[in-house]
């Protein structure tokens, strides 16, 4: 029997992969006949297309095919569960009329022999638009005209949420904050672009190569626009360079590459250029969050109002659920939670890690900083006096909640009782202003269905296989320690296998519910392989009874969340993260400290969680400071569509010190090993501890992100 | 190409080099705007940086050829392997590198010399392979991330990002390693706030830089001792 690797630091099993450029990302598996795609995209935002000249770009060297409207059969609809409900993703099927929502809406396909020639031959398409004045801006009258308050997140959770009498009791609260936080459109922006090879095997089987961290739901998408059965389609996605949000849900360019490629009976490959992945891939909307936040003098909250307004796309219904947090975070009688969603011509938006938890719990977390100055209480204090020890939204127990540790152990671990409660009151030997700040981490645990099958080979090695992914969190890595613990092996003796649909079901990528979704599938299939094993030899066979099996013994499992379990509990892990800002003479801030104490039930590898948690920092602490996506007011298109206008944290902007703990106590009413999601909770009120303590640092309360040197001098 | 006059980028480019601007704004400011105003595509290759003229004693693998439209005859040196390359001018070390040669450890980020995931070493210095034609290479000796490794034992800056988790993805890391390996080279590790000024250019997105950093770390130790 081995020693259980769960809980170690092992490192990644996929690590020589990536350190010698040998792991295979989308757009790097070489096509018999391969032929390039580069994307005919409008330039105007709003309006529709008069005419798409393609003649010059026809016959420039080397083109082999220009999709367009005309000569491209309808797409049938994608399946309703992906467009309803705000469902993120778009609606509409790709070129299916000649309207135009947003800037960069995609018109076409120029497919050459090479990239060089698509991209030149993409350039010499003209196109004449009539065209309309963009609606670009939240407070705009004419995005006024679309609001609708949707009511609920993805057909999920409430969006409109009303308990007890918000208005009565602010009217009497002995202290009263009222302020408006607003975050403005944000770009996932992982290294790797999109990437999508599309190749017909058949005339009715399509193999594609893409960066999905949805495989089944990919599948499931192709096979319904092009009417075939969900097993003619095969989808091959090893390894993604980032997705953060990303990289999921329907966007044009799968069907426009497989249209292509059906055209002209050859594999095309089409890869985003950084610039698309402005207005192509997603984004996160912007939002304007207004507070009022009443206390009693003993500073105990007694009502929150949280009104946000958000925006979609004209074809999409996405809506970014910034209240759901306020719903629940903080023990209060009176609760009044909006949500009023509007139409810009902007890409459309989808989730963003953290999708409502980022903006909104910034905008809850500034807002408590804020009424806890009002009320002359010590931030970590104030939070103490409100915390919830049950969920007073949805009236049930936690499953498990050691925020209170978190507070304790990160201030001691801090030094926060060395922070001067007064603003502006620290100075650095440089003349930099100093501030403190912290604030409150909190992302739902949830669970997925998913299934896994086991294979001993008579070589002794086993393989595991799920159609899951690996963004990055260290998939192959943590299912490879759960099959090799379930069985008693080392890990050197499992091979994971990810990233093909033909493999079990697994779930999108996201809600950082992969472990707790996929890890039981897992542990499931390998429980059912050792019993087979075992009922057959009556012990683990050695290798001369391995390499006499007649034929590989195979095991399958799907596992999926315990409805009961569920009902009875909320699911959350949380957090607490304390910052410290230096703010010089020119407005720049630099984050020099940070430290974040985190309650995520079980560490499967503490390793790998501790990278998750500081990359979730880093996130969010280019969420604080740097990233801004601009659209240009006249044109509606993206002006800093580019790495170096649209600043995302480089190494230089990376703490000097981090301090990262867990308190790592399984959580007992998960599955399995007891562990819930880190792969959100990082960039969770992180952006808040800095807005917060740069108020500490300067006395001046910005309330709009990004916190640029503009706004502090 | 229709209009192959060479422009040349004026007096300052025979000290320009792309060291400098990775590290200097200025610089970098200046070759963006003399780039814009050639007009045409850049072919410097002489003085931007110093071909070495190495001569090889390795047959040169099969000549792949352009389908279609201009081409060029170069031959590139990548690995210590030469390879003959029939190829579009406008095609970037990158693209001929993972398009071309199917060397697809080099990683197209952004394709402006932004994110630094294309990083490879050009004569032992650390160049972004998308914002450099390959025509412009012949007799260079180019290592990529490909080429790092000896054999199967790995160089000490892959062994220690390993060790360091100094990655999630992956999808940067060839371009970080290349780039820490020609930061030890530069002398530029003296302090963690200099190794993290002179690793900015290559951008992690999943915030795995304190990794890096340690990693970085880690292999000069072993590499020192």
């Amino acid at each position: 029997m081995n020693t259980p690797t769960v809980g170690k630091p092992l490192t990644r099993v996929d690590g020589r992969l990536k350190v010698t450029g040998a792991a295979t990302y989308a757009a790097e598996f070489q096509r018999p006949q391969l032929a390039y795609g580069t994307l005919i995209q409008s330039a105007i935002a709003n309006g529709h297309v008069v005419k798409l000249d393609t003649s010059a770009a026809k016959s420039a060297p080397g083109v082999v095919a220009i999709l367009t409207r005309e000569n491209t059969p309808g797409f049938k609809p994608y399946p309703d569960d992906l467009t309803k409900k705000g469902a993120p993703g778009e609606n509409r099927m790709p070129l299916q009329d000649d309207e135009v929502h947003y800037a960069g809406q995609h018109l076409g396909v120029v497919v050459a022999e090479t990239f060089e020639q698509a991209t030149y031959a993409a350039s010499l398409v003209r196109v004449t638009y009539q065209a309309q004045s963009p609606i670009i801006d939240l407070p705009d009258q004419r995005a006024a005209n679309t609001a609708t308050t949707p009511e609920k997140f993805i057909g999920r959770e409430d969006l409109q949420v009303k308990r007890g009498d918000a208005d009565g009791a602010l009217a009497g609260a002995a202290h009263k904050i009222d302020a408006t936080y607003s975050t403005p459109v944000e770009n996932h922006n992982p290294i790797e672009t999109y990437s999508t090879t599309a190749e017909w095997e058949a005339a009715d089987r399509l193999l594609v190569h893409e960066c999905t961290r949805g495989i089944k739901q990919l599948q499931r998408i192709l096979a319904a626009c092009f009417g075939l059965p969900v097993e003619h389609i095969r989808i091959i996605c090893p390894f993604i360079g980032g997705a953060f949000g990303s990289k999921g849900f329907q966007w044009s360019q799968t069907l426009l590459a497989a249209a292509a490629a059906r055209l002209l009976q050859r594999p095309v490959k089409l890869t985003f250029s950084r610039s698309q992945m402005f207005d192509s891939a997603g984004q996160r909307a912007q939002t304007e969050q207004h507070f009022t936040v009443g206390a009693d003098k003993n500073g105990k909250l007694v009502a929150l109002r949280h009104a946000t307004t958000t925006h979609s796309s004209p074809i999409s219904e996405y809506t970014e659920p910034c209240g759901n947090m306020s719903r629940m975070l903080y023990s209060c009688p009176n609760v009044d939670v909006t949500h009023r969603l509007v139409k810009l011509n902007l890409t459309s938006p989808c989730p963003m890690r953290a999708p409502g938890e980022c903006p909104g719990v910034f905008a809850l977390e500034c807002a408590m900083d804020e009424i806890a100055h009002e009320t002359g209480i010590d931030p970590v204090e104030f939070r103490l006096r409100n915390y919830a020890d049950r969920d007073e939204h949805q009236n049930r127990p936690w499953s498990m909640k050691n925020l209170r540790e978190c507070y304790e152990r990160g201030a001691d671990k801090f030094g926060w009782s060395k922070r001067n409660q007064k603003p502006a009151s620290m100075r650095g030997r440089d003349g930099s202003q100093i501030g403190f700040g912290m604030a409150t981490a909190i992302y739902p645990a949830a669970q997925q269905k998913a299934g896994a099958t086991a294979t001993l080979n008579q070589d002794g090695t086993v393989v595991v296989r799920s159609a899951t992914h690996e963004i990055g969190t260290g998939t192959y890595t943590a299912m490879s320690q759960f099959a090799a613990d379930t069985l008693g092996l080392p890990v050197e003796k499992i091979r994971f296998e990810l990233g093909d649909s033909a493999f079990p079901v697994a779930p999108n990528n996201g809600g950082s519910w992969l472990t707790a979704s996929v890890g039981p599938a897992v542990i499931g299939a390998c429980g059912e392989l050792k019993k087979k094993v075992l009922d057959q030899f009556g012990h683990w066979p050695n290798e001369r009874e391995l390499s006499s099996l007649s034929a590989p013994i195979r095991s399958e499992f799907t596992s999926e969340p315990n409805k009961e379990e569920r009902g009875k509990f909320s699911f959350f892990s949380y957090g607490a993260i304390f910052v410290e800002v230096h703010v010089d003479i020119f407005g720049q801030t630099r984050v020099k400290r940070a430290t974040g104490v985190y309650d995520v039930g079980r560490m499967i590898n503490p390793k790998l969680a501790r990278s998750q948690i500081m990359g979730g920092l880093l996130f969010a602490i280019s969420t604080a400071l740097f990233e801004a996506t601009i659209p240009d007011q006249a044109t509606g298109r993206v002006v800093n569509s580019n790495l170096a206008e649209y600043h995302v944290a480089v190494h230089a902007d990376a703490p000097p010190e981090f301090d990262i703990d867990f308190i790592d106590k399984p959580d007992p009413h998960m599955p399995d090993l007891g562990a819930r999601g880190i792969g959100e909770i990082g960039i969770t009120g992180a952006p808040a501890a800095v807005a917060n303590a740069i108020f500490h640092a300067t006395g001046k309360r910005v309330r709009n992100l990004p916190i640029t040197p503009d706004k502090l001098i | 190409m229709a209009d192959e006059s060479e422009t040349p980028l004026g007096p300052d480019c025979g000290d320009l080099d792309e060291l400098l601007i990775f590290g200097n704004p200025e610089t970098r400011r200046q070759f963006i705007k003399q780039v814009a105003g050639t007009g045409v595509a850049i072919t410097i290759g002489v003085n931007f940086v110093s071909g070495s003229g190495l001569t090889t004693e390795q047959p040169v693998a099969a000549s792949p050829t352009t389908p279609g439209g201009d081409s060029v005859k170069t031959k590139l040196k990548i690995n210590g392997k030469e390879y003959a390359l029939d190829v579009d001018p406008r095609t970037t070390l990158l693209d001929a590198l993972r398009e071309r040669l199917h060397l697809t450890g080099s990683k197209k980020g952004c394709d402006h010399g932004q994110c630094g995931a294309c990083t490879v070493l050009v004569n032992g210095r650390r160049v972004n392979s998308c914002l450099t034609l390959a025509v412009m290479h012949e007799g260079d000796e180019i290592t990529t991330i490909e080429g790092l490794a000896n054999g199967e034992e790995l160089h000490p800056m892959q062994a220690a990002f390993i060790e360091h988790d100094g990655f999630q993805c992956g999808y940067c890391t060839p371009g970080q390693i290349c780039s820490a390996v020609a930061l030890l080279k530069e002398n530029h590790a003296k302090s963690d706030d200099e190794i993290r000024e002179w690793m900015s250019g290559n951008i992690c997105r999943c915030g795995a830089y304190p990794n890096i950093l340690a990693a970085i770390k880690g292999a000069k130790t072993k590499t020192s001792t």
